[in-house]
């Protein structure tokens, strides 16, 4: 193995360390134990079979509105919308669950395809507006995000509220529209194969296959794609709307695997986190796969520090954003190469 | 070479962060300190908390995390809460608590209801108490009523007799069945003064946001209203602010807003604190039962303030009086309604 293979390896495992040596220093501050609270921490995220579920599910989630984010940036754009994106899903799924006839097998069916589809069409909004009308996706996808959170909040508050309450929240979807269980005991949703499936799909469309290719070469430098011939219009609105459509599948995961109702505020800020778990994972499917397990670990790790500990929860976000920080940040591998760079040149005089 | 420096100082930071975490102190759990009133078994309870905001928040999560922590120390029992949960997160905390031996949940606020409803029936032997909830119980579902009714037709009363142009704007947050309940409470005691009076109720969807709050009372007066209360927690500063830019007499209810402004001629509070403490010490004894425990102004949980401010001479002394002999008599156990009803 190659320096820099070890160096990539190593780096990110001692960035997580000086974030989680940072997190102590806070957590002492605090005037709590940094090893209890990093057991702690372990335990909620891994620490028995429901447990587990509950961070793969998270884990779903986070992954799939990273792949959001690193579809665009692949194709040259900058997806801030996957959080919209994710609202769009949601609401297509559980318009399908409430308003379909048909077998309940049928219409779970139809309601993930229809997830996927919203998320894509909104995800396609942005990228139209990108393409014909030089709109910057930003701004776009920012405002989007808010014109679907209270889209939904409307709806969820008035067409499709429960009767019953007055939440702000659709029905419990009946079981028979709930994604079936991979383990019932822990609660372990199959959203977790479809997450597995567009990760492979990413990779091989990406790195395999011609059109995937070519959205790279846009998102590199898109003059020379069009130079060479390639439809960077086109390109652009494929990547958007794969990069919706990913987006809006979580929206569908988080209504039928794991909330089994629309509510208020169901993206619950993964939009954002996916745009971390992208960036940590340096746009690779395995790298999200793997900043993913430590964000949505993070995540639910969390809960369970502020459960049982008296750590406050703005001190458990500070440590995961350090987390964050210190990995992108990257300073193991930058003072490192530094270094090599600076012996080879005097090697080379 | 270089790996073995990279080694040096992954091995470095592990170290460090091992002696550092040597360093730290016990983990804190409230109510260490075991009371001989508790009991030995009441320090074996463990209780958890869900609140909606930050617990250091001056205002509603505050409110149920101090009255936890009273009783906690009061028991000796371990007590921990969660701060901020999310709407996603509500049914993993409380089977997380469940599933970890707290044998009493309490959930803060409308809001948690239907997860409450949703987790309690998995779990028959864990005691919930969700806070402002009243229906829909199930027999290890306890809900806590802080005298809402009674909090609105005082709160009526006080508008009624104070309006000029028999339109009162109500400031509130989340449209819950408790609110909804008060604020019926307060129309009907105000229609009772004058059948004519109208009272319109904003809902602005936050318990923080005081711009819109602040924005929300401007509508009401800008629509006519003239007379103003307020029932959003710390957000009903804003209100209060734009009531005194306005000159518009206002009644905060529920949240008292001390020194916020000159305008409040008079605040009925309510204590959720003591409610929920009172509710948390009987689920420790197991005298809790399923339903509603209602308190309210017998048992303190609601109060009234009293009238003052350069605004409070828009009551004269004896509407002043005839509210306050009402109030006494709701304190001396009569039913509110039926003393508005004989009096108006």
């Amino acid at each position: 193995m190659n320096k820099q293979k070890v160096l990539g390896i190593v780096s990110p495992l001692v960035s997580i360390a000086l974030a989680m040596l940072s997190g102590s220093i806070l957590i002492m501050l605090i005037g709590q134990n940094p090893l209890s609270a990093f057991q702690l921490i372990f335990k909620g995220a891994f620490g028995n079979a429901a447990n587990m579920a509950t961070t793969m599910s998270k884990v779903t989630t986070l992954t799939l509105t990273g792949l959001s984010y690193a579809f665009a940036y692949r194709c040259g754009m900058i997806n801030i919308g996957a959080e919209g994106q994710l609202y769009m899903g949601a609401l297509c799924s559980t318009l399908c669950v409430l308003k379909l006839p048909g077998p309940p097998a049928l219409v779970m069916i139809v309601a993930v395809i229809a997830g996927f589809i919203g998320g894509g069409l909104a995800g396609l909004l942005i990228g139209v507006l990108k393409v014909y009308f030089g709109a910057n996706e930003v701004i776009t996808t920012v405002m989007f995000n808010y014109v679907m959170q209270y889209f939904v909040l409307y709806m969820v508050a008035n067409p499709i509220q429960d009767p019953a309450s007055t939440a702000p929240q659709t029905i419990l979807f009946p079981e028979a529209y709930w994604l079936p269980w991979l383990s019932f005991k822990s609660k372990l949703h199959c959203g977790i194969i479809l997450m597995v499936i567009c990760l492979i799909f990413y990779g091989i469309f990406l790195w395999k296959m011609r059109a995937g290719f070519g959205m790279r070469i846009v998102g590199q430098n898109n003059l020379a794609a069009e130079y060479a011939g390639l439809d960077v219009k086109k390109n652009r609105l494929l990547a958007m709307f794969f990069a919706g459509g990913f987006a809006g599948l979580a929206g569908a995961i988080e209504v039928l695997g794991v909330q089994h109702r629309l509510l208020k505020g169901v993206a619950s800020n993964y939009g954002f986190d996916g745009m971390a778990v992208a960036l940590l994972g340096n746009t690779t499917p395995v790298g999200m796969l793997l900043s993913g397990l430590l964000i949505g670990a993070l995540k639910s790790g969390g809960n369970a520090l502020q459960m049982f500990s008296k750590v406050p929860a703005s001190a458990v976000d500070l440590i995961r954003a350090m987390v964050i920080i210190f990995v992108l940040v990257d300073l193991v591998r930058r003072i490192a190469q530094s270094r090599l760079e600076k012996r080879r040149m005097k090697v080379n005089g | 070479m270089k790996l073995k420096k990279l080694l040096a100082l992954v091995l470095s930071v592990a170290m460090l962060a091992l002696c550092l975490s040597g360093c730290g102190g016990e983990t804190k759990e409230d109510g260490g300190s075991a009371d001989s009133s508790g009991g030995g078994d009441a320090s074996e309870i463990k209780m958890g908390l869900l609140l909606p905001g930050s617990a250091n928040d001056g205002g509603w999560s505050q409110m149920a995390a101090d009255a936890f922590e009273a009783a906690a120390n009061e028991y000796g029992c371990t007590a921990d809460y969660t701060e901020s949960v999310a709407a996603t997160d509500m049914e993993t905390i409380m089977r997380g608590y469940a599933d970890n031996g707290y044998s009493i949940i309490v959930s803060h606020g409308a809001e948690f209801l239907d997860a409450s409803k949703q987790v309690a029936k998995d779990y028959p032997d864990i005691q919930f108490i969700n806070t402002s909830s009243m229906n829909g119980m199930d027999p290890n579902l306890a809900g806590i009523d802080f005298g809402s009714a009674e909090l609105g037709y005082i709160t009526g009363l006080i508008a009624g007799m104070a309006t000029e142009s028999n339109k009162i704007g109500l400031v509130c947050a989340m449209e819950g069945d408790t609110t909804v309940l008060c604020n019926e409470c307060v129309e009907y005691a105000a229609k009772k003064i004058n059948p004519d009076i109208e009272v319109t109720v904003v809902y602005t969807g936050s318990f923080d946001d005081q711009l819109k709050a602040k924005q929300a009372t401007a509508e009401l007066i800008n629509n006519g209203c003239d007379v103003i209360a307020m029932n959003c927690d710390a957000a009903a500063i804003g209100a209060v602010q734009q009531c005194d830019e306005a000159g518009v007499v206002c009644v905060p209810y529920a949240t008292p807003m001390d020194g916020q402004g000159s305008t409040i001629i008079c605040q009925v509070i309510q204590d959720a604190q003591l409610g929920i403490q009172v509710a948390v010490e009987k689920a420790i004894e197991g005298t809790l039962g399923s339903g509603a425990l209602a308190m309210g102004i017998a048992e303190n949980v609601v109060t009234l303030d009293d009238f003052q401010g350069p605004y409070s001479d828009v009551l004269t002394d004896d509407e002043v009086n005839q509210i306050i002999e009402i109030f006494d008599k709701v304190y001396n156990g009569e039913d509110v309604k039926e003393v508005i009803d004989s009096t108006f």
